[in-house]
Formats: structure tokens, C-alpha cells, sequence
């Protein structure tokens, strides 16, 4: 059933079982496994169907720490959440992602990868990301044997990509038909009530920027709505507890995480084709897939290392025979005379066996590259130590609802820029030894010190620096950590708060970690774990 | 020259050349470190630049345990010389000793050969 708080009576009172404030990947995944059970359910999103500025503008905040996009692109406030301008890409968390690390200070996930697989393999059909395989036998179905670098304790890690599913547009009818949920849309939580210990929520405030409020009563609650958000309400939404529920520790909004990338350095293929078909992107049982080297778990473990990944990018097409041929034939399908017609015949006749390699791939291999590359990029993605000092805090500023506004202390570490430079240039050297190309790294990774990572050079924003670009993934990760003791993380091993009987929370927020794996695929499978936790708890408190 | 005069001869084209196509597939790449090596010391002013950058942050030490390395390999011409700095090379890269000159991801060995020959250039 869907609902409008604009359109309720003034004042109402709702009530549910289970009130699930935001309806992106989490919360509906959430509701969803509750459909045709017992249970009423509440799904309370903030904003409508579709985006609007005026509740977008909810999500803008400030940025004190490393250059970021401005928040409020960073999100999607409306049914369907981040999802709706999410790329697609899926991965399963590394088993040493889940792993507690002392030596670099990395405190594990209260459980090991065992306890996750059977929720990624129900997660994977529903964000329709092909078959849940993931080893590199499934890689190498595709694209042949690849070269073994076990030797160099590097392994191959892929992704596999959902179409992508826009989980708003997707499962907006399951939850219409559902006579056991609601969605509520343009309601936005603006107070979280409970006892005076602030053990036991009792139910919740909702407004509209329209004006319209009311109150829902329940007996659990979960908070989905992103690594952003879901501190901010933590910490400003329960009037009985000033400093912030869950926060007894102040570690509310601390370790925030994302997953930044560099163009790191460039390959001079010895062979045009070879790497981009062995270890670009290529569809595959009709799905898109990537993959990215890593240093195995052993290695990180001896190096002292974080699992960073290294891709392959392109730069760019040969100027040549083929540019020609493909620049004439799209004059000709467009109905004019090539250009520059003797040039082009010259280039043409004088790259026969290039324009014919090429249609062969195109028509006959299927071969997604079917021009040779000029060059290729060299692609890093960060696994970011947790920090306790990147943080989400309360601004000063306050929104339309009269909230505090989210200020976003974004921060690096030297072990991040060491862990990165270590696995670049370890796939640069086999790169080399296998004699697949020669690599020129970007200037900054000849000074290790230098901090060319801290230095956030957000590509776009003109900020004047020799550091090399740098691009963010808008994942907000790690804000309201899992962990079993209350003095070491936010949440509980089922995502419980810490101090609390009733209040759940769903998303990236309670990841201790944050791999290179894009979190859409683990924030499903988190969600279909609290959801089966709840299931069994019959929301006892 | 008229449209479908060109568009003819465009299709011809992609059809003649099908067995030079072929021909281009059949080829097997080659992917080996001595044909990469076999560039990187053909070039002078690339052995000068490279050479003369980690000259700047050598240790001499190592340089001179390199010559005695190539020395024990005994090559007698420079086409053993080569062949004898890229098997050193091969083996520094099978042990993920590498160094950046200028950017480049060299192995240890290929560098100290390049300073050695910018050296010998030099004097």
C-alpha cells in the first residue's frame, strides 16, 4: 500500500511492527522479506516517487575534511534511494575483508565471510547481477586462460554488473500489492522517542516539508538511509539522549570510508589486444563483467597491507587506418561525402590487416575492444584503513525541518597511500615481466612520503596540485560500525545499536570495513540477515 | 567520386583483405620481457634520461655488486651483454625488485644497466 504523509489527516498516529525509515536498497530489501507475513510494516521514506529539489536539498551538508562532491549529489532522497543513480557493479566482501587485523589496527566484522554467503546468494537474483560466481574459473569461461600471478601473490577479484536494477521502480508494485506494508513517502524522521534511558524506542516523529506531521508507534525500528544519514539522526533525533543513541563511546559517524580511485599510470601495451581481452570489461551470460588484481590474503598479511585492487582503464583509440575507415563509414550512414577523402583512403590501404582484425572481432569474436588501444590506464582503487578521525559530525547549519545539517570530515592515511603504491607497483613489475607492456606510474608514487592521496585532487575541481586525480564512488561506509562491544563499534553483530532493545540499522554504515567490493550486493545481503534476525526474534525486546 | 562508387570500394576492401586478415590473427603477440628490454636499450636518448635519473638516487654499492653480477655471466659480445642484463633483469622482476626512473617501472637490474651505460657514455 502506498501512502502520502501530505495527504494524511493532521496528527496522526501510525502503527506497525516494524517501521523501516528509508527505502533504498536496504529498506526495501527489508520490507520486502516481510510481504505476506503477520507483520505490519512500515517503509517511511523521505521523499516522493521521484526526486525533487526541495527534499534533495535536505541532503546538502558541509565538507571541512578532503575535497568531496557536494553531498547533496552524492544521494538520491526518493523512493528507491542511492540505487537510483546507482552504476550496477557487485562483488562480494574478500574473505580478509571480514577479518580482524590487529597489526593494522583493523578491527574485524563480528563474523567471518561463512556467515555471509548464503545471504549473497540470495541477494544476487534480487540485485540481478547474473549467477552468484565469483571465483576466476567463471573469469576465465569467458576470456581464457589468464596469466597465473600466484607466484607474485596477486590474484584476479572481479564484478559482475546488475543492469542496473532501480530497486524504486523495480519493487515499487511488490510493495503496493503488499496488504501488510506501507510506504509512507514524504515523511521525514525528525524525532526518535523513547524511555528516559533511551533504552527502548517507543515510536517516531515524521514531518513533511509541507508541514503535515505525525507519529508512528512500533515495536522495532531500522534506520536504512545511508552512511550519511544514518549518523546524523543517531546523533540529533533522540531528545533524551543529547550526546547521540548508540554513542556512549562517541564512535557515532566516526571511520567513515569510501572508495576513491586514481589514474594511477599508464601501460604501454606490447600487444594491443591482449590485456584489454584478458582483463577489461566484457559481457558475459548477458551480464557485464570487470576484474582487478589484488594481493592475495597471505601477502597483505606479510606486507601489513590493506586489500586495494589495480584495474585496467582505456586511453583512447590509434589514430589510424581504422579511425579512418570507421570516421568514413559514419559519413557515409549519414548520408555525406568523407572528408579529407584521399587521407583517409591512404590510411585505410595502408592498415588493411588492422581494419579487417577489427571487423573480425566486432562480427565475429564479439570482442568489446575491437580498436586497438593506444594506451591503457592503470587503475587503483582504495580499501581504506579504518580511521576514527574521518568522521561524520552535526554542522552548524540547520535544514528545512529545523535538523542539524551533516558535516563530512572525510581522511586518508599514509598506510593508505603505502598499501596502494605497494600493490600498483607489484602488477606494474609482472606486467612487465610478462613482458605485456611497459608502465609509467604517475610522478607523485616516486616520492612514498609525499601524501599524494591525502592530498585529495578530486578530478574536476580544479584544485591546483601535482597529486594525481582523484575520484570518488559515493560510497559512505563504516559511519555506525558493527562490532561486538559497545566500546569498539555503534551497531551489534545483528546491526542492533548498542544501548538500545529496538533499534536496528541497515546499510554500508555498519560496515567495519569497506574492501574494494561496491556495498550495493553486501547491504542486500545485510538486510536479508537482519531481516531473517528479526523474523526469528518475532521483534522481542 | 560519387557516393555509392566509394561505398563499393570501401566494401571491396573489407573483403579482399580477409586472408590478410587472418594472417594478422594467426600471429602469435609477442609477449616476452626481451623484446620489452630490446626497446628500452635501443633507445640512446631513453638510456641517457633513465640512466642518468637513477644515477641520482643509486646506491653504489649495488651498482658495483651488479657489474660483478653481469661480469660472472661472462659475455664476450654485446649482444651477450644484453641478453645477460635481461636475465638479470628477469630474475629482479620474479623477486618484485623494481624501481621507479622517472615514472617508469623498471626492474632493478634494467636501471643499474642504464646507469652503468650513461656512465660509460659519459667518459
Amino acid at each position: 500500500m502506498l501512502e502520502d504523509l501530505n495527504s494524511l489527516d493532521p496528527g496522526q498516529q501510525l502503527e506497525a511492527d516494524l517501521v523501516i525509515v528509508g527505502a533504498g536498497a536496504a529498506g526495501i530489501t527489508l520490507a520486502l522479506e516481510f510481504v505476506g507475513t503477520a507483520h505490519r510494516v512500515l517503509l517511511v521514506e523521505s521523499g516522493s516517487l521521484d526526486g525533487d529539489a526541495d527534499t534533495q536539498a535536505l541532503d546538502q551538508g558541509d565538507v571541512v575534511g578532503m575535497a568531496y562532491e557536494p553531498l547533496e549529489s552524492a544521494r538520491a532522497r526518493y523512493f528507491g534511494g542511492s540505487t537510483n543513480m546507482w552504476t550496477g557493479w557487485c562483488r562480494p566482501l574478500d574473505s580478509i575483508d571480514l577479518q580482524s587485523r590487529p597489526g593494522l589496527g583493523i578491527l574485524g566484522w563480528p563474523f567471518g565471510s561463512g556467515e555471509l554467503e548464503p545471504f549473497y546468494r540470495r541477494a544476487q537474483p534480487i540485485v540481478d547481477a547474473g549467477p552468484y560466481r565469483y571465483s576466476a574459473a567463471y573469469w576465465a569461461e569467458s576470456v581464457g586462460p589468464v596469466d597465473d600471478l600466484s607466484a607474485a601473490a596477486l590474484g584476479l577479484t572481479f564484478w559482475q554488473k546488475s543492469p542496473p536494477v532501480r530497486f524504486g521502480t523495480r519493487y515499487l508494485e511488490a510493495l503496493r500489492a503488499a496488504t501488510n506494508v506501507t510506504v509512507l513517502l514524504n515523511a521525514n524522521l525528525t524525532s526518535i522517542v523513547t524511555g528516559s534511558d533511551g533504552a527502548v524506542v517507543d515510536g517516531l516523529e515524521i514531518r513533511s516539508l509541507a508541514g503535515k506531521s505525525a507519529t508512528v508507534r512500533g515495536r522495532c525500528f531500522v534506520l536504512a538511509c545511508g552512511g550519511l544519514e544514518n549518523p546524523r539522526l543517531l546523533l540529533c533525533a533522540a531528545p533524551e539522549r543529547p550526546q547521540g543513541l548508540g554513542n556512549e563511546h562517541d564512535l557515532v559517524g566516526r571511520f567513515f570510508m569510501e572508495h576513491p580511485h586514481w589514474d594511477i599510470g599508464t601501460i604501454y601495451p606490447s600487444e594491443p589486444y591482449y590485456l584489454v581481452d584478458k582483463y577489461y570489461r566484457h559481457v558475459s551470460d548477458g551480464r557485464m563483467q570487470s576484474a582487478a588484481w589484488a594481493f592475495t590474503g597471505p601477502e597483505q598479511e606479510r606486507l601489513g597491507v590493506s586489500n586495494c585492487c589495480v584495474g585496467l582503464g582505456l586511453h583512447g583509440y590509434r589514430d589510424d587506418g581504422i579511425a579512418a575507415a570507421a570516421k568514413a563509414w559514419h559519413d557515409l550512414r549519414h548520408g555525406r561525402i568523407p572528408d579529407e577523402i584521399a587521407d583517409r583512403t591512404l590510411a585505410i590501404l595502408g592498415d588493411i590487416g588492422g581494419i579487417s582484425e577489427s571487423i573480425w572481432r566486432k562480427f565475429w569474436l564479439h570482442r568489446r575492444i575491437n580498436r586497438p588501444p593506444e594506451q591503457l590506464k592503470l587503475l587503483v582503487v582504495l580499501d581504506a584503513k579504518p580511521n576514527p578521525d574521518s568522521r561524520v559530525r552535526l554542522g552548524p547549519e540547520r535544514d528545512a525541518l529545523g535538523m542539524p545539517r551533516v558535516q563530512l570530515d572525510w581522511r586518508l592515511s599514509a598506510d593508505d597511500e603505502r598499501s596502494m603504491a605497494l600493490v600498483v607497483q607489484r602488477v606494474a613489475g609482472e606486467l612487465t615481466r610478462l613482458g605485456d607492456g611497459r608502465v609509467r606510474l604517475h610522478p607523485a608514487l616516486q616520492d612514498p612520503s609525499g601524501g599524494w592521496a591525502r592530498a585529495g585532487n578530486l578530478a574536476g575541481h580544479g584544485i591546483a596540485s601535482q597529486a594525481p586525480e582523484m575520484e570518488i564512488s559515493w560510497h559512505h561506509i563504516g559511519t555506525t560500525r558493527m562490532a561486538a562491544s559497545p566500546s569498539a563499534g555503534v551497531v551489534d553483530g545483528n546491526c542492533r545499536v548498542h544501548g538500545t532493545a529496538n533499534l536496528y540499522v541497515a546499510g554500508s554504515s555498519v560496515f567495519p570495513t569497506a574492501g574494494t567490493a561496491n556495498p550495493t550486493l553486501t547491504i542486500v545481503a545485510l538486510a536479508l540477515r537482519l531481516g531473517d534476525h528479526l523474523k526469528q526474534t518475532g521483534f522481542a525486546i | 567520386m560519387e557516393r555509392r562508387y566509394f561505398r563499393s570500394f570501401l566494401f571491396l576492401l573489407t573483403l579482399f583483405p580477409l586472408s590478410v586478415g587472418r594472417q594478422v590473427l594467426a600471429k602469435v603477440p609477442q609477449r616476452d620481457f626481451a623484446s620489452l628490454f630490446g626497446e628500452v636499450t635501443s633507445d640512446y636518448s631513453t638510456i641517457d634520461r633513465l640512466g642518468s635519473a637513477y644515477l641520482a638516487v643509486v646506491d653504489e654499492h649495488r651498482l658495483a655488486a651488479t657489474l660483478r653480477r653481469l661480469r660472472d655471466k661472462t659475455p664476450t659480445r654485446i649482444a651477450e651483454l644484453r641478453a645477460a642484463i635481461a636475465e638479470l633483469a628477469q630474475e629482479d622482476l620474479a623477486r618484485h625488485d623494481t624501481v621507479l626512473v622517472d615514472g617508469w617501472v623498471l626492474a632493478r637490474a634494467e636501471a643499474e644497466a642504464l646507469a652503468l651505460i650513461h656512465i660509460a657514455k659519459r667518459s
